[in-house]
């Protein structure tokens, strides 16, 4: 755990004051609230739950989107579909952006013609009901090209969550620090997992938070600013 | 045993090796028409191709007895149907009961089945229900000469659970169990979505069961003619590329289930009772002998009715073919050498290699019956 902090209702509070983008709701599939008609979404298959692939996957994916896909996928809040299959037996059919090592997760890019249709006939929703916690490390090096431009953490609060909200937290955290330019191809990046955020760097760039099942906020996720090289 | 090719020279000769492996039926309910006609087609192929190629004959006991369905029903019968002695049950009877479970609807939890489950995979007996139908089929079906596929060799069959190991190494299969998901067969590849190998709760679904059976037998195999019920084509498709993809050419071979009444039903469902085969047999019987029986009921389930026939059970129809049996059997001239005998059923091949059953039915109805009538008669149809 980095040092300084405070109390997450002081978090909550500063967080309020960023108004820009703040994604209370994670997305999920099906919500009733979803409007007609097929929303841009990227989609990761896997074949198995894989927490460093997934992180290390993520990154070299959302970086290497162009400046139209980042836009379309911005404007969906980082919409993101996790299936069940194995990219390896997929890549004839379909174009995958980016696959990552020993070919455990593949992303395609969202788009607007819903390209990814028959996929998604082809496959399952990535269910994942276990408790995260048991599998995943204490932290994970996600450095990007080893110029180490900056060095940030991703810290994620495990608590209680199932593996397949855990994905939807950090695909999105890790979108959407990419996205809005907090995390470059020459920075390296700390994914650090917790049991309970009760206290927290002064100063975050990114964070989600939630409600919990008593109605209180709960930060879920954050990124550090940039750290001293240590 | 599965990356090593069988030893080709070791078996000499040169006839083609078949591997016949049909979904098994569960032991719940009396043999209904779509049952017969799977059993005739089954056998006609087998008895017809043995003289052409090897075939082995692969009878997955497990596929059935481990079935959800089965299971559920002996677990329910043990909760439900007190002191009875299921030895003096009629197939009718226990059959009612098992439509009964089904609209009971209740479905125990995979806890409540595990000792069920547990006692047929360690080789042990059947629920005393299923032991008597088995009972009762077998005599049934040695009524219409039917070989009975349980006295071929039993699978060798491995451990669900191994198959599975096989399957993720050839990339054939997504096992997301360890964060709480599921394991599916994967031929994505071909363009076929994924189809579960466990249900929730952890346990095998039969085409996990069938595949465990089928892996083992694959390598001594030139060819595997999976025999199942259109309404499992999907997965049937499936089965049958993973196959190919573990190495072995496979065919599939689906037969159309009989509607009753113009409703294609399920066993479960009832409706069956007056048209099970032991009220098929005695109805024939009062007007025509066995022999003529064996031959009929194989000119009506194979030849009339084809693979895929949407006609309902046609009793008439089924007189008329046992009239015409009697004609054929009447008219048959003397053995022909056997080497005639062989050729007349290589020209009845299918390109997979067996000898098609309806081909070699319908080429006893026309005018020009085969010259070697009374070989195919009496090594095939009513031996």
């Amino acid at each position: 755990m980095t040092d300084g902090g405070m109390a997450v209702s002081t978090l909550a509070r500063h967080l309020r004051e960023m108004s820009a983008g703040l994604d209370l709701m994670p997305d999920c599939e099906g919500a009733p609230e979803e409007p007609p008609g097929p929303r841009p979404a990227a989609i990761v298959v896997m074949r198995e739950f894989h927490a460093a692939a997934l992180a290390r996957g993520a990154l070299v994916f959302a970086l290497g989107l162009s400046p139209a896909v980042r836009e379309l996928w911005a404007s969906a809040f980082t919409r993101t579909i996790f299936l069940a299959g194995n990219p390896r037996n997929l890549a004839a059919r379909f174009t995958f952006a980016h696959v990552g090592e020993d070919a455990r997760c593949g992303w395609l890019a969202p788009d607007e013609r819903d390209a990814s249709k028959g996929l998604r006939r082809l496959l399952r929703l990535f269910r994942a009901p276990a408790p995260v916690a048991a599998v995943v490390p204490e932290s994970v090096e996600l450095g990007t090209d080893g110029r180490h431009a900056a060095r940030r953490e991703l810290h994620v609060d495990v608590t209680g969550s199932a593996a397949d909200a855990y994905l939807v937290q950090v695909h999105h955290a890790l979108a959407e620090s990419v996205l809005r330019g907090l995390v470059g191809p020459a920075d390296r990046l700390v994914l650090v997992h917790h049991e309970g955020i009760d206290r927290t760097d002064a100063r975050c760039d990114y964070a989600r938070v939630d409600f919990d099942a008593d109605g209180r906020l709960r930060t879920n996720a954050y990124l550090t600013e940039p750290l001293d090289a240590r | 045993v599965l990356t090593e090719p069988a030893p080709v020279a070791a078996l000499g000769a040169t006839r083609p090796r078949l591997l016949l492996a049909p979904v098994t039926v569960t032991p719940t309910k009396p043999l209904t028409p779509s049952h017969v006609k799977a059993a005739l087609w089954l056998d006609v192929l087998y008895k017809a191709t043995h003289a052409v190629a090897d075939v082995d004959y692969l009878w997955s006991s497990r596929m059935a007895n481990l079935a959800g369905q089965t299971l559920g029903f002996w677990h329910y019968l043990d909760r439900n149907i007190r002191d009875v002695d299921f030895r003096r049950c009629s197939a009718a009877q226990i059959g009612e009961w098992y439509t009964d479970f089904h609209k009971a609807g209740t479905v125990p939890g995979f806890d409540e089945l595990r000792p069920y489950a547990e006692a047929v995979e360690c080789g042990g007996p059947v629920h005393p229900a299923s032991a008597r139908i088995l009972e009762i089929w077998q005599r049934e079906l040695g009524m219409i000469g039917v070989f009975d596929p349980t006295l071929a060799p039993p699978p060798a069959g491995i451990a669900p659970e191994e198959t599975l190991r096989v399957l993720r190494e050839r990339d054939l299969c997504v096992d997301t169990r360890a964060t709480g998901g599921l394991a599916y067969l994967d031929g994505t590849a071909h363009g076929l979505p994924l189809r579960a190998l466990v249900t929730p709760d952890g346990r095998p679904t039969y085409l996990l069961w069938a595949l465990s059976d089928l892996l083992p037998a694959l390598p001594d195999h030139d060819e595997v003619v999976l025999v199942a019920d259109r309404e499992l084509a999907h997965d049937y498709v499936l089965v049958e590329r993973v196959i190919g993809d573990l190495g072995t050419p496979a065919c599939r071979l689906l037969l159309g289930r009989v509607p009753l009444d113009g409703v294609v039903g399920s066993a479960r469902d009832g409706g069956w009772r007056q048209y099970t085969l032991d009220a098929i047999i005695d109805a024939s019987l009062r007007k025509f002998g066995l022999r003529e029986l064996r031959l009929g009921i194989r000119l009506y389930f194979i030849g009339v009715l084809a693979a895929a026939s949407p006609q309902s059970l046609r009793t008439e129809l089924l007189r008329r073919c046992l009239r015409r049996a009697r004609r054929i059997l009447d008219e048959a001239g003397d053995p022909v050498p056997h080497e005639e005998y062989v050729e007349l059923l290589r020209s009845m091949l299918s390109r997979h290699g067996y000898v098609d059953p309806y081909r070699l039915t319908v080429s006893m109805l026309g005018r020009e019956r085969p010259r070697a009538l009374r070989n195919v008669l009496e090594s095939v149809y009513v031996g």
